[in-house]
């Protein structure tokens, strides 16, 4: 409500209203003003050290130069001095096309008006929104939003003199795993339409003051044009347990990569047994989702996951994504969401990126184990969040024997605005990397005394382990958002990913089946898998239609499609000349998707909102196996090694999510949904109907966001999963095998808060009861299985904690720049990890740390990993083995382990201008 | 980085259960019965047993004498070296069919074979049914081996030594007996049977060993014609003899249980 105006108010207002129906008199007169439209826009960062449970909002006067640069800026409405230095620092930043008067440039002042909602905000009511744009919820909690401005098209504003900007739907999820709008959606709506008044400054004089309506305007100053902001927005959770990992927690507890970001999500626990070469091992909340068969892996809405790779089905290597420019992280664990494709069995994770601040940036860091690593990186000011280019070199000589690794990245993106509401972003990235690799050893060797922890076997066998990755990647986003709130997307992307590894898990027990009278030379695996490929998203979302006051809803169509070529071959290589002694994989396989899907949006008044469809992916294989139908020697009078045969088939499931929100602070959600896993090509028969590995995921839980003076969440959920067919690793091939359908059942509790401005809580419990129902029979040849029926699944951690702090305070005033300081902690917790033939794991406890100082342009930082100095596992198996580290090998089942990283210390120098 | 014990049923207990359904309850086994159904209810998700030893002994047959056509012999010594031992749950336990064996004796013991009893050692094992076994008699050749060799401190498989008789002819004979396994990476006895509904840390694994069958092939009266005193070593027909019979009668394996 308005205040009531007052006879002086009425005065200015009359007089405003005069000058301003002068000014139209003399624009008549004079050549149309055309307002500035900005081309780049920064969002502002919300200021935790001044949180607050109630929106706030600045309103700054900001002058444009004849050349689009921000000249002065001033507040004309303040939310503190925190919150409008954030939004000033971020419009300085912003750049435009400059107002023009017949053709000429002209310096203008408008006003930008932020708004920064609280950091845990409950969804904003739909009914003050105009009619035919819904409500635009505000993003929880966990969404990093909450340090960005959020639309300020918000009816509450005063309506300038000037231009009305075009409000915008909240931005709707173009894929489930791309939670951040492109930077076309945080890019303001121009304003091209926007008449005046635009106070014209003469071009030849653009430091000239601007006529403005006073020092501190209010609403309605004559010659000040409004130009929204539309902030970031992650889509509207799917269940409660649809984690945005915002930059607060993504930056609390120090991390070497990307990868290692993932921690901090509610029951993902990731390692790196294989070194810095091969992709990250990920568990998911009752999931050993290996390499990413589990998990769908984008970048920005663009798949990563690779089909059917020889060393696992889905392999994802985020090894070229640099955590630097990791903006969020949107975990989403279940399938509920007609997005989520191919591998999207224990959920779907993506990686939003973006860099916050502006600039140059130089990060060395050195220390442990001949560690160093050089990152170069430019945001431009004035530009978008997701324009950057970035490039990191890095090297190590490993904490232990054969363990050196070399890598080198380079990722860059460019956003872009059109005209119409157009936008875009670039992405492009390329990174190769070389490690050496130590293998695993047997728990009794090391025991013994026969090998060092930390060592490999003295043998030329594991002497010779080493994988090598390399991947060009191109990706493209065009989005297009209309009038009437619709919004439109196409995405295409294309990559070249090469891997190679030469890994040794058992030995000297291969038989050669070209050749079955060599044996003993060594069980030095070699995989190569090349996959070039590419693929588009298209999708089309509807604006919101209102038939009623109380029911408003939303249709999503889309495609998506990928095309792959790969490559593959396994051999068996006798060390150390690397000379092949036996074959074992060589083919060629083209792989083909085809997804269509649509997702369907109502909201029933302001306390219940459905959303689900279905989705439905045809897939296509061209299978070429060289080595199909291998026969024995004696036979190759008579036969011919070779094996082509095709096989297509249907995924198709539904995905449904109900959440209703009783109470301001309560949202409650039930959701449930089919994903699927699309097979091994190599397994396929011709004809055969491919045999997706099914999921069912059903899920119930609450999300609580009580308004007090401080931010906090909690959420809590029950789910369970039902896979159809699940995959462990099988180490005498070094690959993943079928071992039949799985059940997990489980719980889940987050919490994130800031009990303080100076500091961030973040913390998770997962539990998860996860068995085989029905793993492959007794044969005749194996009567004595692996598996049994009702046996935990190996390799899933049953209990999964974890544990973020992060402080962040200033503590003392040096010269013009605060001296900030920076603590951080990150600890996990796995509870033992059921293990194949009835054994079973350590616990496992780790703590990282890190501490920082930072003035002005230069930050000194230490970060420590494994800060209590455990000699952990990184990774666990059982299985046979023999290194003729005894007179006699066993053909017992043994522990073996790939070794964690000791305590490591690293120090920092980041150099920011 | 001990083996931890987890709770929850293991193979062996299954197969416990099957024995006890055929005997009369008693108050042990009723508590041993509640205790097996809080096993039971503690068993979803249980991920199977863990590895444990149980005494591994060799039997002998005695030193004679007995008769080998018309002779009868008397056995002095017997050595046989014996390991490594594998239980495999195959019914025709070969490398290929037995690449995770059931239990295990990774060492090579000299045994006298003339003892009633003598101990062996430790058999490593996993829960399971062992349906069969192979095994070397001391001179293994595994795939890391370009050749066979010898592990035990007797150097050969056995050494028999004794007497023959006839018609108050005595024959003394020295057998170094060496049987080696026909193909790298493949023990000298494959397909042994060997069965037992379970094992458990409560099990005993007797192996039966029988030299005076391995004598009965050797030709004494071809022995005899060259001479009275005779030391039998490898290339020999009387090595060739015993050596053979070594493996098609191989021991016999019994397993008794608490």
């Amino acid at each position: 409500m308005p205040p009531a105006l007052t006879p002086a108010r009425r005065v200015r207002c009359g007089a405003a209203l005069l000058l301003a129906a002068l000014t139209a008199r003399s624009a008549a007169a004079a050549p149309a003003v055309q307002a500035p439209r900005p081309v780049q826009q920064v969002e502002a960062a919300y200021p935790l050290a001044a949180a607050s449970s109630s929106p706030q909002r600045v309103e700054l006067l900001v002058t444009v130069g004849v050349d689009g640069g921000v000249g002065e800026v001033t507040v004309a409405s303040s939310a503190g001095p925190a919150f409008d230095a954030a939004a000033i620092a971020a419009v300085r930043q912003w750049r435009f096309t400059p107002a023009t008067q017949g053709g000429a440039p002209v310096a203008a002042r408008i006003r930008v008006p932020f708004v920064f909602p609280p950091p845990l905000a409950e969804p904003a009511p739909p009914a003050p929104v105009p009619s035919d744009i819904p409500a635009s919820p505000v993003p929880a909690a966990s969404s990093p939003a909450p340090t960005r401005p959020v639309p300020s098209a918000s009816p509450s504003a005063p309506v300038p003199a000037a231009s009305s900007p075009a409000p915008v739907a909240p931005a709707p999820s173009d894929s489930p795993t791309q939670p951040v709008p492109s930077a076309s959606t945080s890019a303001p709506v121009p304003t091209a339409s926007a008449p005046a008044p635009v106070a014209p400054v003469p071009s030849d004089s653009s430091t000239q003051p601007v006529p403005s309506a006073g020092s501190a305007p209010s609403p309605g100053d004559e010659g000040v044009i409004e130009v929204s902001t539309h902030g970031r927005r992650p889509p509207p959770p799917r269940a409660a347990s649809d984690f945005v990992l915002g930059p607060e927690v993504l930056n609390a507890a120090p991390k070497q990569s990307s990868g290692d970001m993932l921690t901090r999500a509610p029951g993902v626990y990731v390692s790196r047994p294989e070194g810095d070469a091969v992709a990250h091992e990920i568990y998911l909340r009752g999931f050993n989702a290996a390499h990413g068969q589990d998990i769908e892996f984008t970048v920005g809405g663009a798949p990563i996951n690779q089909i059917s790779h020889l060393h696992g089905q889905g392999y994802a290597d985020l090894n070229f994504i640099l955590p630097e420019v990791v903006r969020s992280i949107r975990v989403t664990e279940g399938v509920y969401d007609p997005h989520q494709g191919d591998f999207a069995v224990a959920g779907s994770i993506d990686f939003d990126l973006g860099v916050a601040q502006r600039g140059f940036l130089l990060r060395s860091t050195g220390g442990s184990f001949g560690t160093f690593r050089q990152l170069a990186m430019w945001a431009p000011r004035g530009q978008s969040e997701e324009t950057f280019a970035a490039a990191a070199i890095r090297r190590s000589s490993g904490f232990g024997m054969n363990r050196g690794a070399l890598s080198g990245t380079g990722l860059g993106q460019f956003a872009f605005t059109g005209p119409g509401g157009l936008a875009g972003k670039l992405m492009v990235a390329a990174h190769a990397a070389r490690a050496g690799m130590a293998g695993v050893l047997r728990n009794d060797d090391v025991e013994a005394g026969r090998v060092g922890f930390y060592d490999r076997y003295p043998d030329p066998g594991a002497g010779a382990q080493s994988a090598s990755a390399a991947r060009g990647q191109l990706g493209l986003e065009l989005t297009h958002r209309s009038e009437t709130g619709g919004r439109t997307l196409f995405a295409a992307h294309a990559a070249l990913v090469d891997f190679h590894s030469r890994e040794n898990f058992t030995g000297y027990l291969q038989r050669s089946m070209v050749m079955p009278a060599w044996v003993g030379r060594g069980d030095l695996i070699e995989q190569q898998n090349r996959d070039l490929g590419g693929g588009f998203r298209l999708s089309h979302r509807t604006g919101w239609w209102r038939p009623a006051r109380w029911f408003a809803a939303t249709l999503e169509l889309g495609s998506s499609a990928r095309i792959h070529r790969v490559r593959q071959a396994q051999n068996l290589l006798q060390a150390p000349s690397n000379e092949t002694w036996d074959h074992r994989v060589d083919a060629e396989i083209l792989a083909t998707d085809v997804g269509l899907f649509a997702d369907l949006e109502l909201r029933f008044g302001k306390y219940v909102q459905l959303r689900g469809g279905a989705r439905a992916d045809v897939l296509h294989y061209d299978i070429d196996d060289h080595l199909g139908n291998f026969i024995a020697p004696y036979q190759v009078a008579s036969h011919l090694v070779g094996y082509r045969r095709t096989a297509t088939g249907v995924a198709a499931g539904p995905r449904v999510a109900l959440e209703v929100t009783p109470l301001p602070w309560l949202k409650t959600f039930v959701a449930y949904g089919q994903g699927y896993r699309s097979p091994q090509a190599r397994q396929l028969e011709e004809g055969e109907r491919a045999p997706f590995t099914k999921v069912h995921s059903v899920e119930g839980g609450v999300r609580l966001a009580p308004r007090w003076r401080r931010p906090v969440e909690l959420t809590a959920a029950g789910y369970g999963t039902f896979l159809a067919q699940d995959l462990a690793f099988d180490p005498e091939e070094g690959r993943l095998e079928k071992i039949g359908p799985t059940r997990r059942s489980g719980v889940v509790a987050a919490l994130q808060t800031r009990p303080w401005p100076w500091l961030q809580v973040s913390t998770s419990v997962t539990y998860v009861h996860a068995i085989l129902t029905a793993p492959p029979p007794a044969t005749v040849e194996d009567p004595n299985p692996a598996y049994v029926a009702g046996q935990l699944l190996p390799y899933v951690p049953p209990v999964v904690v974890r544990l973020d702090l992060g402080v962040s305070k200033d503590l003392v005033q040096l010269g013009a720049h605060p001296l900030a300081m920076r603590l951080g902690g990150g600890f996990n917790y796995l509870s033992a990890r059921p293990l194949p033939y009835g054994q079973s794991s350590d616990p496992l406890y780790l703590l990282d740390a890190s501490a920082s100082l930072r003035w002005s342009w230069i930050e000194l930082g230490v970060e420590a990993y494994n800060l209590l100095a455990r000699r952990y596992a990184a990774s666990v198996y059982s299985f046979v083995s023999d290194w003729g580290t005894t007179p006699v090998p066993s053909r017992l089942p043994a522990r073996h382990f790939a070794a964690g990283p000791p305590l490591s210390v690293l120090g920092t120098l980041t150099l920011s201008f | 980085m001990r083996e931890r014990s987890q709770p929850g049923l293991r193979d062996s207990d299954r197969g416990r259960f099957k024995l006890r359904e055929r005997s009369q309850p008693g108050p042990r086994d009723s508590k041993r019965r509640c205790l097996l159904a809080a096993v039971l209810l503690l068993a979803c998700g249980s991920s199977g047993g863990e590895p444990f030893s149980y005494p591994l002994a060799a039997v002998g047959a005695g030193a004679g004498p007995f008769p080998v056509g018309d002779w009868q012999v008397t056995l002095t010594r017997a050595e046989v070296a014996i390991g490594p031992i594998y239980l495999c749950a195959t019914a025709a336990a070969s490398p290929d069919l037995c690449d995770v064996a059931l239990g295990e004796f990774t060492e090579v013991a000299v045994v006298d074979a003339l003892a009633p009893v003598a101990e062996i050692g430790e058999l490593h094992a996993r829960p399971g049914e062992p349906r069969s076994a192979m095994l070397d008699y001391g001179i293994s050749w595994f795939t890391t081996q370009s050749r066979p060799e010898a592990l035990a401190t007797l150097g050969h498989s056995a050494r028999l030594t004794g007497t023959a008789v006839r018609d108050g002819a005595s024959l003394s004979f020295d057998a170094l007996v060496d049987v080696v396994p026909p193909l790298r990476g493949s023990p000298a006895l494959v397909g042994v049977r060997a069965h037992s509904e379970f094992q458990d840390e409560g099990s005993r694994l007797e192996l039966r060993l029988d030299p005076r069958a391995w004598l009965t092939g050797v030709d004494f009266d071809a022995l005899a014609a060259s001479g009275l005193v005779h030391s039998i070593n490898p290339g020999d027909p009387a090595h060739a003899a015993i050596a053979f019979a070594m493996t098609t009668q191989p021991p016999s394996f019994r397993w008794t249980h608490d």
